[in-house]
């Protein structure tokens, strides 16, 4: 019997080894720039086809490879950036690996010309699928002319995930045009089809790179980034606070010249620029950190795009510092810094508030608020926590009570269960009793119209059959049906019955979420007052709300605005001076591929060619809102949510920022007739709990917070 | 420093003047008005270094001086006092005034002179000399389209422009837009062309007067621009940037002329966009058969419909529009009737005049 596992052939475990490095056309992109790169060269030229499916090649003029290295390059692990292990750590070079040729290599068609100043004459190689198929000498000028063609030609599993030629180009040209801002002292050109897509000057200024790739504009409001502290050195251009974007997208660091993510650097970005922005609005930064190469360790992901720094916390402050000084140094910091005072002092004086209760307390507190303004289970289960008390005291009740009564109870147990709970209502004295007020209650509160049982967990019997099909609904009346005859039953039910009864409960909240009314108790509020005359006190069946009425119509009105819009679209306004904006080339295809969804938003763009679009026409419903910020920030949106074809999250934004205007705000008195209208028509709306841009729109506080505040329980 | 004035001529001179005010609090000082009492007159001052005014204003002069005093306070206080003569006596060491009129008696804090900025003295750059009510009218209808949209800064005022012996003024938010062309008597060989920003329109709009021999001086640099009446300089900053060359933009070919009057259509605009305003304002306007139709529906509102009698040349058209936009046209202009020349659903028409003045409002359709 021939052995079933063989170690694979090298071929095999380069086409497999390729998966890690070669992911698509931009890989290889990126992985020949870099090489070009590491090589010295002044000049790259990229020239792709068909979105890098059909040719991709790489022209430099670096050292080139001496011709009897050439073969050896698609070695695997074969390289000329380090020797041995302890070199990993201070890597100046952007491959190290030796994966990158034959990764390549073994998915496609590779055809090499190189030279080196020393070799009078040029050679060239070419390899398809990992195995040799020429090799010659070749006259050329010093450099390498690198060209990959058919790529994933034998990986028909990988070739059936190309994107499309957009798709993919976007990627290519994304990464060329990180590569070429971390070198600019490098002239960069990528051509797609013959067609110039990018072109860099190389005449090592940031800045001139940065024009040739974002536009004029953008430059214009840039400053200078440059800080040394603590051997970490930042440097780069930052956007001034009045240019910011709606994502991240646009943040590109480089750490010693290498191109890559980093949230900690993000973070820094942000801490910068603390309190300048809009929220949820980001810079456009483009920053390099050069750091000891000891502190970073870069062999952390095949694709390299991540980074660890052996101390963190110092990279991150010094990329703060240095934002805060450039920010500081145009001026843009020391209106806002009082801002940031005043800030700090009304925090203080809340946590000081706040210390009046004790610390679990506030933690609990702050528990229970979050949760209920997550969603209903929060406040189901601090009503439940509280229900559940009163069950026990039910429960211990009907204990002694059941030693005086079992003898009595005993015997009717032997009846039917509906006689038996007759019987128990009309003989079991202080349980019934009780009963008997819980009912008086019940009617009591149902009479005053909030009824403080209603759609929660704890429901009377007849409510929480409907809501969960009486499936688990144990509730008392149920548990009186199978009065139990002895103490030891009698407990055991008890702590079932609570447990079933938070089941029941959980089922409740469960249908009730699919019923989609999770606002219903919102109607039965009956409001306070004001506070501030900002917030709306209600009470509610369990202790009270507190609501922000700017919040709770804002809500309101954006869902009135969304039912027009999907009934109808957004009028088109024409514009008589089009816009005209420079975008990049991912934009430009974002753009390109939700153009349906532009034009139902009221846009009409028109690509012009290059990085150039134009807009004729916007929504017409929008004014008084920078008409270039609207769409900058649309286009941000589908940038950052691939799921764009979900046009809902977009209406929704633009919506939101359209129902804003029209809602009261804060500081405006209500009248009882008001607050009221406002809970009635809140409680119908789909989401009553947030408003539409997030932010919660009521808070809970419960009998049992109110008890537990001041400490009676 | 101590002078005497008549409230009411005080008062009017520091309204003139405060208008360019600074309202940012970023240097107090702005937020002052400079008072310099000079051989024969008193000048006051106000700048937000954007705009500068200057108003000359008689005074019985007692002493000289000059001290700056906050806007706000001293406009409240002339304004409330009797109207009887003012005697203000300024305390330079303490930079305080005390005021004295009838039984009344203030004393207002102030700021030194000697950090109030120096409004630059335009000395070179072009001279022009414009009749002030021309110059008025021109600025008003230009400037009802200009655009507040900050990132469009260059859009944030009018372009003016002299060539040969016309003056061209032009704005527009890319929904609208204004143009006037007028012959000017004391021509200029050179070409020009500068932005005024919205702030200066305002208050050129302001302070021009209707006087048919008044005249207003303009001389510009390449930053700035100076306007000078009798008693009143205004110097401004231009925006800079280029301003798109709008002038293509105004359809050549009409196919569709009408006629009617101006009032007519205004309140009909009017009406109908009671209607319109919960929903983008848009009206549909319907040219048919010596007929003109303005309508507006709402789902839950509900609908307007107005008719028009017109007189019709050409062929007919219906086109959506902001009725705002009409609005502010139909507003700005004084003549009996109006013109208005459609090109087609969705292309811009134009709004005119029927008497010889050359002005052109363009309003870009809505699609919907």
């Amino acid at each position: 019997m021939a052995s079933k596992i063989e170690i694979l052939d090298n071929l095999v475990a380069n086409q497999i080894a390729a998966g890690e490095v070669i992911e698509r056309p931009a890989s290889v992109v990126k992985e020949l720039i870099e090489n070009s790169i590491d090589a010295g060269s002044t000049r790259i030229q990229v020239e792709i086809e068909d979105g890098g499916r059909k040719l991709i090649r790489v022209l430099d003029n670096g050292e080139g490879i001496a011709k009897d290295d050439v073969i050896l390059a698609f070695e695997r692990h074969a390289t000329s950036k380090i020797r041995e292990a302890s070199d990993l750590f201070s890597i100046r070079t952007l491959g190290f690996r030796g994966e990158a040729l034959p990764s390549i290599a073994a998915v496609s068609k590779v055809t090499v010309k190189t030279r080196t100043a020393e070799d009078t004459v040029g050679s060239l190689l070419r390899v398809e699928g990992g195995e040799l198929r020429e090799q010659k000498d070749v006259g050329m000028a010093v450099g390498t002319d690198f060209t990959v063609e058919d790529i994933f030609f034998n990986t028909p599993a990988r070739y059936k995930y190309l994107k499309t030629v957009t798709t993919e180009l976007g990627q290519i040209s994304d990464i060329f045009n990180r590569i070429a801002l971390a070198e600019p002292q490098i002239a960069m050109t990528l051509t797609h089809n013959g067609k110039l897509i990018s072109r860099t000057p190389g005449t090592d200024r940031l800045q001139d790179t940065i024009l040739s790739i974002f536009g004029r504009e953008l430059v214009d409001s840039l400053l200078q980034v440059e800080h040394e502290e603590s051997y970490v050195q930042v440097s780069g251009y930052i956007t001034d606070p009045t240019v910011h974007r709606s994502s991240r997208k646009h943040q590109v660091f480089f750490v010693n010249d290498r191109y890559v993510r980093s949230s900690l650097l993000s973070r820094g970005v942000d801490d910068g620029y603390a309190n300048l922005l809009p929220p949820n609005k980001y810079p456009i930064v483009f920053l390099s950190v050069n750091i000891n190469p000891i502190h970073v360790d870069v062999n952390v992901h095949p694709a390299k795009f991540e980074v660890k720094f052996s101390r963190p916390e110092i990279v991150m402050d010094t990329v703060t510092k240095g934002i805060r000084r450039a920010l500081l140094e145009a001026n843009l910091l020391p209106t806002f810094k009082p801002i940031k005072k005043i800030v700090d002092k009304q925090s203080k004086s809340i946590i000081q508030e706040k210390s009046l209760f004790e610390q679990d307390q506030i933690e609990d507190f702050n528990t229970s608020m979050s949760n209920s303004i997550l969603d209903d289970t929060g406040a189901e289960a601090s009503i439940d926590a509280s229900r559940r008390t009163d069950a026990s005291v039910g429960a211990s009740t009907s204990v002694d009570k059941e030693i005086t009564y079992s003898e009595d109870a005993r015997s009717v147990s032997e009846k039917s269960g509906d006689t038996q709970y007759v019987q128990n209502l009309s003989t079991s004295g202080r349980v019934a009793e009780r009963m008997k007020d819980m009912d008086h209650l019940l009617e009591h509160a149902q009479q005053k119209n909030w009824d403080p049982l209603k759609g929660r967990g704890l429901d009377s019997q007849e409510k929480g059959n409907s809501y969960s099909g009486g499936k688990k609904s144990l509730p008392l009346s149920s548990s009186r049906r199978q009065y139990p005859g002895s103490d030891r039953e009698a407990a055991e039910f008890a702590d079932k019955n609570t447990d079933q009864r938070r089941g029941s409960g959980e089922e409740v909240q469960k249908v009730d979420q699919k019923l989609n009314n999770r606002g219903s108790f919102i109607a039965e509020l009956l409001p306070i007052g004001q506070i501030h005359q900002t917030y709306i006190i209600a009470q509610g069946k369990d202790g009270f709300y507190v609501l922000d009425q700017h919040v709770v119509h804002e809500r309101i009105l954006y869902e009135e605005l969304m039912k027009t819009f999907r009934t109808r679209g957004l009028p088109s306004q024409t514009l008589l001076i089009p816009l005209t904006l420079e975008l990049t080339l991912k934009e430009i295809q974002a753009i390109q591929e939700n153009s349906a969804l532009f034009d139902k938003l009221g846009f009409a763009v028109e690509h012009f060619g290059g990085n150039t679009v134009i807009i004729r026409a916007v929504p017409g419903q929008i004014d008084g809102r920078p008409d270039k910020d609207l769409f900058l920030e649309i286009v941000d949106l589908i940038l950052e949510d691939k799921n764009a074809g979900d046009r809902a999250e977009l209406y929704k934004y633009l919506i939101t920022t359209l129902s804003c205007k029209g809602a009261i705000k804060a500081g405006e008195h209500l009248e009882q007739g008001e607050m009221i209208r406002l809970l009635q028509e809140l409680s119908k709306t789909e989401n009553p709990l947030f408003c539409p841009h997030g932010r919660p729109i009521l808070f809970h506080i419960s009998e049992h917070d109110l008890l537990k505040a001041f400490q009676r329980i | 420093m101590k002078f005497k004035i008549s409230q009411k001529e005080f008062y009017e001179g520091i309204q003139i003047v405060q208008r360019a005010v600074s309202n940012k609090n970023t240097l107090p000082i702005l937020s002052g008005i400079l008072i310099k009492v000079e051989d024969t007159r008193l000048k006051l001052v106000a700048t937000d270094l954007e705009i500068g005014i200057e108003c000359y204003i008689n005074a019985e002069i007692i002493s000289k001086g000059e001290l700056v005093l906050p806007a706000s306070h001293l406009s409240n206080v002339i304004r409330e006092l009797p109207s009887m003569t003012v005697m203000v006596q300024c305390d330079l060491q303490n930079k305080s005034a005390e005021i004295l009129c009838g039984h009344s008696q203030f004393t207002i804090n102030g700021f030194s002179a000697d950090d109030f900025p120096i409004l630059p003295k335009i000395e070179d750059g072009t001279h022009l000399s414009i009749n002030q009510p021309l110059f008025k009218e021109i600025v008003e209808q230009v400037k009802i389209a200009t655009s507040t949209d900050e990132t469009q800064p260059f859009l944030n005022g009018a372009l003016l422009r002299i060539v040969d012996n016309q003056l061209k003024m032009g704005s527009t938010n890319s929904y609208r837009l204004a143009h006037r062309e007028a012959i000017i008597e004391t021509g200029i060989d050179e070409k020009l062309e500068v932005i005024i920003p919205n702030k200066t329109l305002d208050e050129m709009a302001r302070l021009l007067n209707d006087d048919q021999e008044a005249t207003v001086n303009l001389q510009f640099t390449n930053n700035q621009i100076l306007f000078d009446l009798e008693n009143i300089t205004i110097i401004s900053r231009l925006i800079e940037g280029r301003f798109p060359n709008y002038e293509p933009v105004i359809p050549k070919n009409s196919n569709t002329f009408i006629k009617l009057n101006r009032k007519e259509l205004l309140q009909a605009v009017k009406r109908v966009s009671l209607i319109a305003a919960a929903n983008s304002n848009i009206i549909r306007t319907t040219v048919t058969n010596g007929q003109m139709i303005l309508e507006s529906a709402n789902s839950e509102i509900g609908q307007a419909h107005e008719e028009l009698d017109i007189d019709m040349e050409g062929s007919g058209v219906e086109i959506s529009f902001n009725a705002g936009y009409l609005l502010d046209g139909l507003k700005i202009l004084d003549t009996d009737d109006v013109q208005l020349c459609f090109s087609g659903k969705f292309s811009p028409f134009i709004l005119r005049p029927t008497n010889e003045i050359n002005y052109t409002y363009v309003v870009s359709p809505l699609r919907s």
